[in-house]
Parts: C-alpha cells; sequence; structure tokens
C-alpha cells in the first residue's frame, strides 16, 4: 500500500510497531480506539437496557403467565416465573439508568465526539490522550458497578432513573434503596468523572486544535453538536455530583439534606429532620434536562452530516442550524422546572417555567424544518445511515409535538407520571437518539474498522426497527391520556386498567420483534468486523476531512502533513463543479487565493450571499469572545 | 499522540494542558455554584428565619482567609521570579507557598474543631442546625481541592529543585499558578457568602 509505505518512511522514529496488544487495544491513547471501546461498551449495555425491558414488558402484558425461562433466569427474583413487583421497579430503573447515561449519553458522545472531533477538525488526537483514556476507564469501572449492583441480595436500585429521596434515601423504604443504591451512586459517580475528563478533552480539542483553514463557520455540524453537548456536560455535571453528595452523605452519615418528618411503615417520625426533598429535585433537574439534550444533540449533528451527504446537497441554513442548537442549549438551563410542576412551586414561577420550555420548540422547529428543506430536491441516495436519519427525523416531530403538552403546565398536572410522559420521553430522546447513534454507526463504519457493513441486512434493521418502535411508543399515549400511570407492575390489579391488556400485549409483541432485529444488527456489526467488504478511503462521496485520511487509520491519522481546509463542509452539487462533491481539503484552481481572504464566489443567489455574511459577523463576535481567530 | 519528526504540525493558540485547566475551574465552579445555591434554596424565608442557625463563622477561618491571601501573593512571585529565571527565588517561593498552603489546612482542622465544640457538628440533631452541615460539606469540598493545589505545589517545586522551572520552561509552573489563584479565590468567595448569608 503506497499509503503505508509513506507511513513507515514518515514515522519510522517513533512506536508503533513495537505496541502490544495491551497499549493498542486496552489501556490506548489513540482517539480512534476510545471511540471503538466506547461504543462497543455501549452497544454490551445497550443489550442488557434492551433486555431488562423485555423481560419487564412480558410482565406487563401477561401479568398471570408462568414464565420458567424466567425463574431460570432469575432465580429467587421470578419465583414460579412471576416476577418479583420489587425486581420489576430495579429492572425499570436500571433500564432507565443504562439507557439514558450508559447507552445514549457515554455510548453516543464518546464514541463519535472521540472518533469525529479529532478526525474532521484534522487533529492528530485529543487534547489530552491520556485523560481522553482515564475517561473510558471510569466509564468502564462505572459500567461494571452499575451492572454488578443487579447481583446483590437485595437487589438493585428501584426508585426510578431520577432516584428521588427519601426512597432512595432510606435502607427501610424498600429492599432496592440498600446495598443496590449505593452501587448506583458509586457508579453515577465514577461516570461523571468519566464524562467530565470526556467533555474538557473536546471542549478544548474544538477550541484549540483545529487545522489551519478550519474556522469555526466551517466546522461540520457534527461538531458543533458534540461541542455544545460538551458544554452542556461540563456545566450540568457537577451539578448531579453535588446532589448526589448530598444523598450520599443523607444515605451514609445521617444527615437531612433531603430529609424531613418522615414515617416509615407507621413508625415515626425519624430522627432526620429539617430537609428538602424538592432540594433534590431542584439540582437532579438542572442537570436532568440539559441531559436530555446531551443525549439528542449528538444525534442531531449526526444526522446534519448524513442527510446533508446523501441529499447530495447542502445543508439547508448552516448558521441557522447553529445557532439552533446554540439556543436550545442555553435554553436547556432554565427549564428544569417543567419536570416540577406538581411539587407545589408557586404557579407564577410554573408559568415562567412554561414559557421558557415552549419558547425551545422555535430552535427545535428550526431544526426539523431545515432537515425536510435540506432533502427536498436532493439527490436522494437511500442507504441505512440515509434511512436511519430519516427516521430520527420522524420522531424527533412526532415525539417533540407531545412535548409541547407536557410543557405546559395545566396540562402536565395531568399527564404527569403517566404512560403518555414514557411515550413522549421515548419517541423524543429514546428512539431519536438511538436512530441516530446507528445512523453514525453506518456512516463511520468504514472509517472505523476498514470494512463496510451489508446494506441489505441494514435495510432490514431499519424497516422493523422503524415500525416496530412506533407500534411500541404510539399507542402508550393513549394509555397516559386514559391516566395509566408509568412504574406499575401489574395493570389488572386496577380494575379500569384492564381495557388495556389488549394493547399491552401488542406492545409487548412489537417490543420482543423489534429487539429480534437487533439481532440482526449485531451480526452485521461484529461479522463485518472481519470479514466485511473492504472500504473505499471516501465510500459516500462525503467532503469531510475525515474520509482524507488512509483507511489503514494510523496513529496521528495522516500520514503527511494535515491537511488545509479550504472551505465549508457541505459544498454539494455545486453548479460550477463536474462532480457533486467539493471536499473541505482540496484546493479550487480557479480560486487560488481563498485562505484567509473573504471568498467572493460567484453568487447565483443573493439571500443565500445575506446569509453568508450574517453569519460571518455573529462568528467573527463569538471568535473574539473565545479571544481565537 | 505520536508526531514524526519530519513533519511540522501547526502550534496550537493556547497550550492544551492550560485550556483543559480552565474548562475543569469552570466545572469545579459549577459544583460550587450548585452546593451554595443548594444552601439558599434551603434558607427559610425571614418570618421562619429561627428554624435556621445563624452562626458566626469560626475565627480560624478568617486566618484561614488571611493565609490564602498570603500564599496568592508568594504564589504569584513565585510565578514572576520564573519568569525572570531567578530561579533560587522561585524555589524558595514556591516551598512558602506550599507551607502556607499547609498552614491553611490547619487553620481549616481548628475551625472545624471550633464547630464541633460549638456544637454545629456535621450530623446533627436539631433541624435548625442544617446551615452547619451545609457550611461542612462545602468547606470539605474546598479543601479536597486545596489538597490538589498543594500536591501540585510540591511538584512544582520539586520541579525548580531540579532546574526544570525557568523562563522557557513555564508550563507547569502557569497551571500552579492559575490553579493556586483559583482555589484562593475560591474560598474568599465562600467566605463572605457565608459571612454575609448567615
Ligand atoms: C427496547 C426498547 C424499549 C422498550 C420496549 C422500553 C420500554 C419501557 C417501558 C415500558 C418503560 C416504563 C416502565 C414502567 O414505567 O413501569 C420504560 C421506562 C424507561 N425507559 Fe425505556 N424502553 C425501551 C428503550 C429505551 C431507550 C432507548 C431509552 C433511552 C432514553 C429508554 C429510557 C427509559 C427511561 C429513562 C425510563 C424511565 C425509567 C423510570 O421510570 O425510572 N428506554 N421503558
Ligand atoms: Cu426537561
Amino acid at each position: 500500500m503506497s499509503t503505508a509505505a509513506i507511513h513507515a518512511d514518515t514515522h519510522h522514529d517513533h512506536h508503533e510497531h513495537k505496541e502490544s496488544f495491551i497499549s493498542k487495544y486496552v489501556f490506548s491513547m489513540d482517539h480512534k480506539m476510545i471511540s471503538k471501546q466506547f461504543l462497543i461498551t455501549g452497544i454490551v449495555m445497550g443489550m442488557v437496557g434492551l433486555i431488562m425491558s423485555l423481560i419487564f414488558r412480558l410482565q406487563l402484558a401477561w401479568p398471570d403467565e408462568q414464565f420458567g425461562f424466567l425463574e431460570t433466569l432469575l432465580g429467587k427474583w421470578a419465583v414460579d416465573g412471576k416476577l418479583d413487583p420489587n425486581f420489576y421497579m430495579g429492572l425499570v430503573t436500571i433500564h432507565g439508568t443504562i439507557m439514558v447515561f450508559y447507552v445514549l449519553t457515554a455510548g453516543l458522545s464518546g464514541t463519535f465526539s472521540n472518533l469525529l472531533i479529532p478526525l474532521q477538525l484534522g487533529a492528530r488526537d485529543m487534547a489530552s490522550p491520556f485523560m481522553n483514556m482515564l475517561s473510558y476507564w471510569f466509564f468502564f469501572l462505572s459500567s461494571v458497578t452499575l451492572l454488578s449492583s443487579v447481583f446483590v441480595e437485595t437487589g438493585p436500585a428501584s426508585g426510578g432513573w431520577t432516584v428521588y429521596p427519601p426512597l432512595s434515601a432510606l435502607e427501610k423504604a424498600m429492599p432496592g434503596s440498600g446495598l443496590g443504591m449505593t452501587l448506583w451512586l458509586a457508579a453515577i459517580a465514577l461516570f461523571i468523572v468519566s464524562s467530565l475528563l470526556a467533555g474538557i478533552n473536546y471542549i478544548s480539542t474544538v477550541l484549540n486544535m483545529r487545522t489551519k483553514g478550519m474556522s469555526m463557520n466551517r466546522m461540520p455540524l457534527t461538531i458543533w453538536a458534540f461541542f455544545f453537548t460538551a458544554i452542556l456536560g461540563l456545566l450540568s455535571f457537577p451539578v448531579l455530583l453535588g446532589a448526589a453528595i448530598f444523598l450520599i452523605f443523607d444515605r451514609s452519615f445521617g444527615t437531612s439534606f433531603y430529609l424531613s418528618d418522615i414515617y416509615l411503615e407507621g413508625v415515626g417520625a425519624l430522627e432526620n429532620i429539617g430537609g428538602s426533598p424538592v432540594l433534590y429535585q431542584h439540582l437532579f433537574w438542572f442537570l436532568g434536562h440539559p441531559e436530555v439534550y446531551i443525549i439528542l444533540m449528538p444525534a442531531l449533528g449526526i444526522t446534519s452530516e448524513v442527510i446533508s451527504t446523501n441529499a447530495r446537497k447542502p445543508i439547508f441554513g448552516y448558521t441557522a442550524m447553529v445557532i439552533s442548537l446554540m439556543g436550545i442549549s442555553f435554553l436547556s438551563f432554565i427549564v428544569w422546572g417543567h419536570h416540577m410542576f406538581i411539587t407545589g412551586m408557586n404557579p407564577f414561577l410554573g408559568s415562567v417555567f412554561m414559557i421558557l420550555t415552549l419558547i425551545i420548540a422555535v430552535p427545535s422547529a428550526v431544526k426539523a424544518f431545515n432537515y425536510l428543506t435540506t432533502l427536498w430536491k436532493g439527490n436522494l441516495r437511500f442507504n441505512p445511515a440515509m434511512l436511519f436519519s430519516i427516521g430520527l427525523v420522524s420522531f424527533f416531530i412526532s415525539g417533540g409535538l407531545t412535548g409541547i403538552y407536557l410543557g405546559n403546565a395545566a396540562l402536565d398536572i395531568q399527564l404527569h407520571d403517566s404512560y403518555f410522559v414514557v411515550a413522549h420521553f421515548h419517541l423524543v430522546m429514546g428512539s431519536a437518539a438511538i436512530f441516530g447513534m446507528f445512523a453514525g454507526i453506518y456512516h463511520w463504519y468504514p472509517k472505523m474498522f476498514g470494512r463496510m457493513m451489508n446494506k441489505t441486512l441494514g435495510y432490514f434493521h431499519f424497516w422493523i426497527t422503524f415500525i416496530t418502535a412506533y407500534l411500541v411508543f404510539f399507542p402508550m399515549h393513549f394509555m397516559g391520556l386514559a391516566g395509566v400511570p408509568r412504574r406499575y407492575y401489574q395493570f389488572t390489579l386496577v380494575e379500569d386498567f384492564n381495557v388495556w391488556m389488549d394493547v399491552n400485549k401488542l406492545i409487548t409483541v412489537a417490543a420482543i420483534v423489534g429487539g429480534g432485529a437487533q439481532l440482526l444488527f449485531l451480526y452485521n456489526f461484529f461479522y463485518n468486523i472481519f470479514k466485511g467488504k473492504k472500504a473505499k478511503q471516501n465510500p459516500w462521496q462525503s467532503n469531510t476531512l475525515e474520509w482524507s485520511t488512509p483507511v489503514e487509520r494510523i496513529h496521528g491519522n495522516w500520514p503527511g502533513e494535515i491537511p488545509t481546509v479550504y472551505r465549508g463542509p457541505y459544498e454539494y452539487s455545486r453548479p460550477d463543479r463536474e462532480e457533486d462533491f467539493f471536499p473541505q481539503y482540496e484546493p479550487d484552481e480557479s480560486a487560488p487565493e481563498v485562505l484567509h481572504t473573504k471568498e467572493t464566489k460567484s453568487a447565483p443567489d443573493t439571500k443565500k450571499v445575506e446569509e453568508v455574511e450574517e453569519g460571518s459577523v455573529f462568528f467573527a463576535a463569538i471568535k473574539r469572545v473565545f479571544g481565537l481567530s | 499522540m505520536v508526531k514524526s519528526k519530519k513533519i511540522k504540525d501547526p502550534s496550537y493558540p493556547v497550550a492544551p494542558a492550560k485550556l483543559n485547566l480552565w474548562l475543569f475551574m469552570l466545572a469545579s465552579s459549577m459544583l460550587f455554584a450548585a452546593t451554595v445555591s443548594a444552601f439558599v434554596v434551603h434558607r427559610p424565608d425571614a418570618e421562619s428565619r429561627q428554624a435556621w442557625t445563624a452562626f458566626d463563622l469560626p475565627i480560624f477561618f478568617l486566618y484561614s482567609t488571611i493565609i490564602v491571601i498570603a500564599s496568592s501573593v508568594t504564589a504569584y512571585y513565585a510565578y514572576k521570579m520564573a519568569k525572570n529565571d531567578e530561579l533560587a527565588h522561585n524555589k524558595n517561593l514556591l516551598l512558602g507557598t506550599t507551607i502556607l498552603g499547609i498552614g491553611f489546612c490547619i487553620s481549616q482542622f481548628l475551625g472545624w474543631q471550633q464547630m464541633v465544640r460549638l456544637d454545629l457538628t456535621f450530623v446533627n440533631a436539631r433541624p435548625e442546625d442544617i446551615s452547619a452541615s451545609y457550611v461542612w460539606v462545602i468547606t470539605m469540598l474546598h479543601f479536597l481541592h486545596i489538597l490538589g493545589g498543594i500536591i501540585l505545589l510540591i511538584a512544582t517545586w520539586v520541579q525548580s529543585i531540579r532546574l526544570n522551572v525557568h523562563k522557557k520552561n513555564m508550563g507547569l509552573m502557569t497551571l500552579t499558578h492559575t490553579y493556586w489563584h483559583f482555589v484562593g479565590v475560591l474560598w474568599i468567595f465562600l467566605y463572605l457568602f457565608f459571612y454575609f448569608a448567615q
């Protein structure tokens, strides 16, 4: 291979050839390897979370049935094949925790920020490869700790993924609040350390290590999304740490930050007095709301990139997309109260949170419309990545619309803690972000492993997952409207909810089929790492820098000099070009003096030019704020 | 990260470690913002103020404040000396700063002892004493940051003894200097906050 030859030539002074198995695959400091470690750990955690959801869905659909295999699998948690109510709560809690933090925060950001920030910006690695490695290993430890909590005698944490005190603070409140809860808190503390280490690295690399010509307004939207995501994490995870620290002290040291006047099993009051459980909710949701955007924004960024590439069109409204991300990021810090409308908050404060929440609909709608207008009259290439991206747009819209209902304080008093909420967040955050993640995997698989995934399997994977996701989550809206509450173990115990049993069965069957479709994905993913068709260097004819690196994925990313960037990332189908794409790293022969001078392109469309002008002033201002030029 | 000697990569606008440190300080400011806000949210409004123990901070916390200001001054001069290549002064000032840092820790310990003597323990029997628990949590979190600073100071001091801190090698010195000012300012903020918020 010629690239290998160059590589050997220019890198003869470093130690790559001496790398041992441990330093290459285990304690790797190469961002591409760390990205794969995050991805594979995320996939494993995702499978665990999925299997948990299938187990508790079985319980909801056939509460009186005895499933022998459950007893084999779970032992005393499913005596006679009937799931134990406490373990049901534990499964729901760990399912939520795994999906939110482990799959869609670490698995998604960890994979794609690590892979793409250096590759798309033209850096040899992250700002601190060592911190990057630590970040993965803290995440790994955290995953092991969380999973181990499933095996303790009193069961895992069971108070819901939000672990509200006093339920979570008092060992006697429920079995899961014993050792299981302690392990949950330890796992989350490790997780926070991991995500802070990672976030610092992402931000620092984006601000500081872009290659020549890669001004901020030429960054791909993926990078913008990862950048804002990392900022959200950096500002909000420390607050969760604060909440967790107070909770740990209440649990293990006997303080009363969150506890007051509690009667347990008719005995009381406990010694703890003076605390405020609502304080916990404030602290938790100050993280919790930004967290849902930490989950969603990377998926939105990936979608922008995939849709633009496969529609062979410039993304519609690049600047508007960036400003929307910025607007969403900013607003996400001042809307946490919409999770607390029923905590007895001052109705005036409730209205403030309500208005702020509804304002988020504006940047969200801008993004949705920009996706649709990018697709409009494009030369669409329906490969699996593209389908999953379009799927994301669908979920983002159908799930986002119900957010407008829930953001309304008057309606939320009825809908709070019902299946309507479960439907809403599974569509807008769960399914949308998972689809973004799949889109990313199908799109960048060639970059990660140098091979291609099977397209046909990808199509089956997409269609089955897409249809079953709607079948699972859409009916839940109606259950919620009728008042069916979430986190209930058995609906047949409440006479009125018996009418929903058919729907519950439909949902569970759909969930099992959808879960089965993931086996197609697993096969496609793992088999093709070894046996897949060899990838070309730029299989999707994309513009961004990562496709200028050799297929072999070398240390330091580029064998020679880091390429220079000459233009924005989305110049597809330019009328003056023969090819329908124009990579960022290819100099333009017809206009030799483009770098660092204002581009004076021929302007077919005056409105477009205005937008560009506006954008550059805006970015100049940001650059000044960051002290960068 | 591996770079070959032949290829010259562009240098970065800011030293990566320095930027990382600033981001870390931002994150840790958020931790204190959260805990301090919890204190403010928890504090009852004026009518029911008797449900909240207001107490004077231990006098040792004031001493800590003075010590931390002094140590910031010595840290600043240590930095300046290193910049001027006055290595001996730099070494001594670093040692001085470290000793002041340890003095700060001792003063904090004495302050905590004083709180215990006033029956303002971390775990308290009366609901209104929850204010003391906050002071404990927040001062202890700050203490952890100070420990980190002292480790940095000692590391820099060792480097200075080995003549590795000078005009052309300011990396570690800059980090230590910045971080030490950060924990100092943080303490002054916390002290003033508790002083006026009680
Ligand atoms: C495999 C497909 C999935 C199915 C069938 C499923 C099903 C469910 C159901 C039925 C509940 C409510 C249980 C109850 O309230 O008793 C639930 C809770 C939850 N799920 Fe999923 N889910 C799936 C995937 C996901 C994904 C991708 C996410 C990522 C955001 C997610 C996050 C959550 C969260 C945060 C909760 C709330 C846990 C709690 O109440 O504390 N789920 N899931
Ligand atoms: Cu929210």
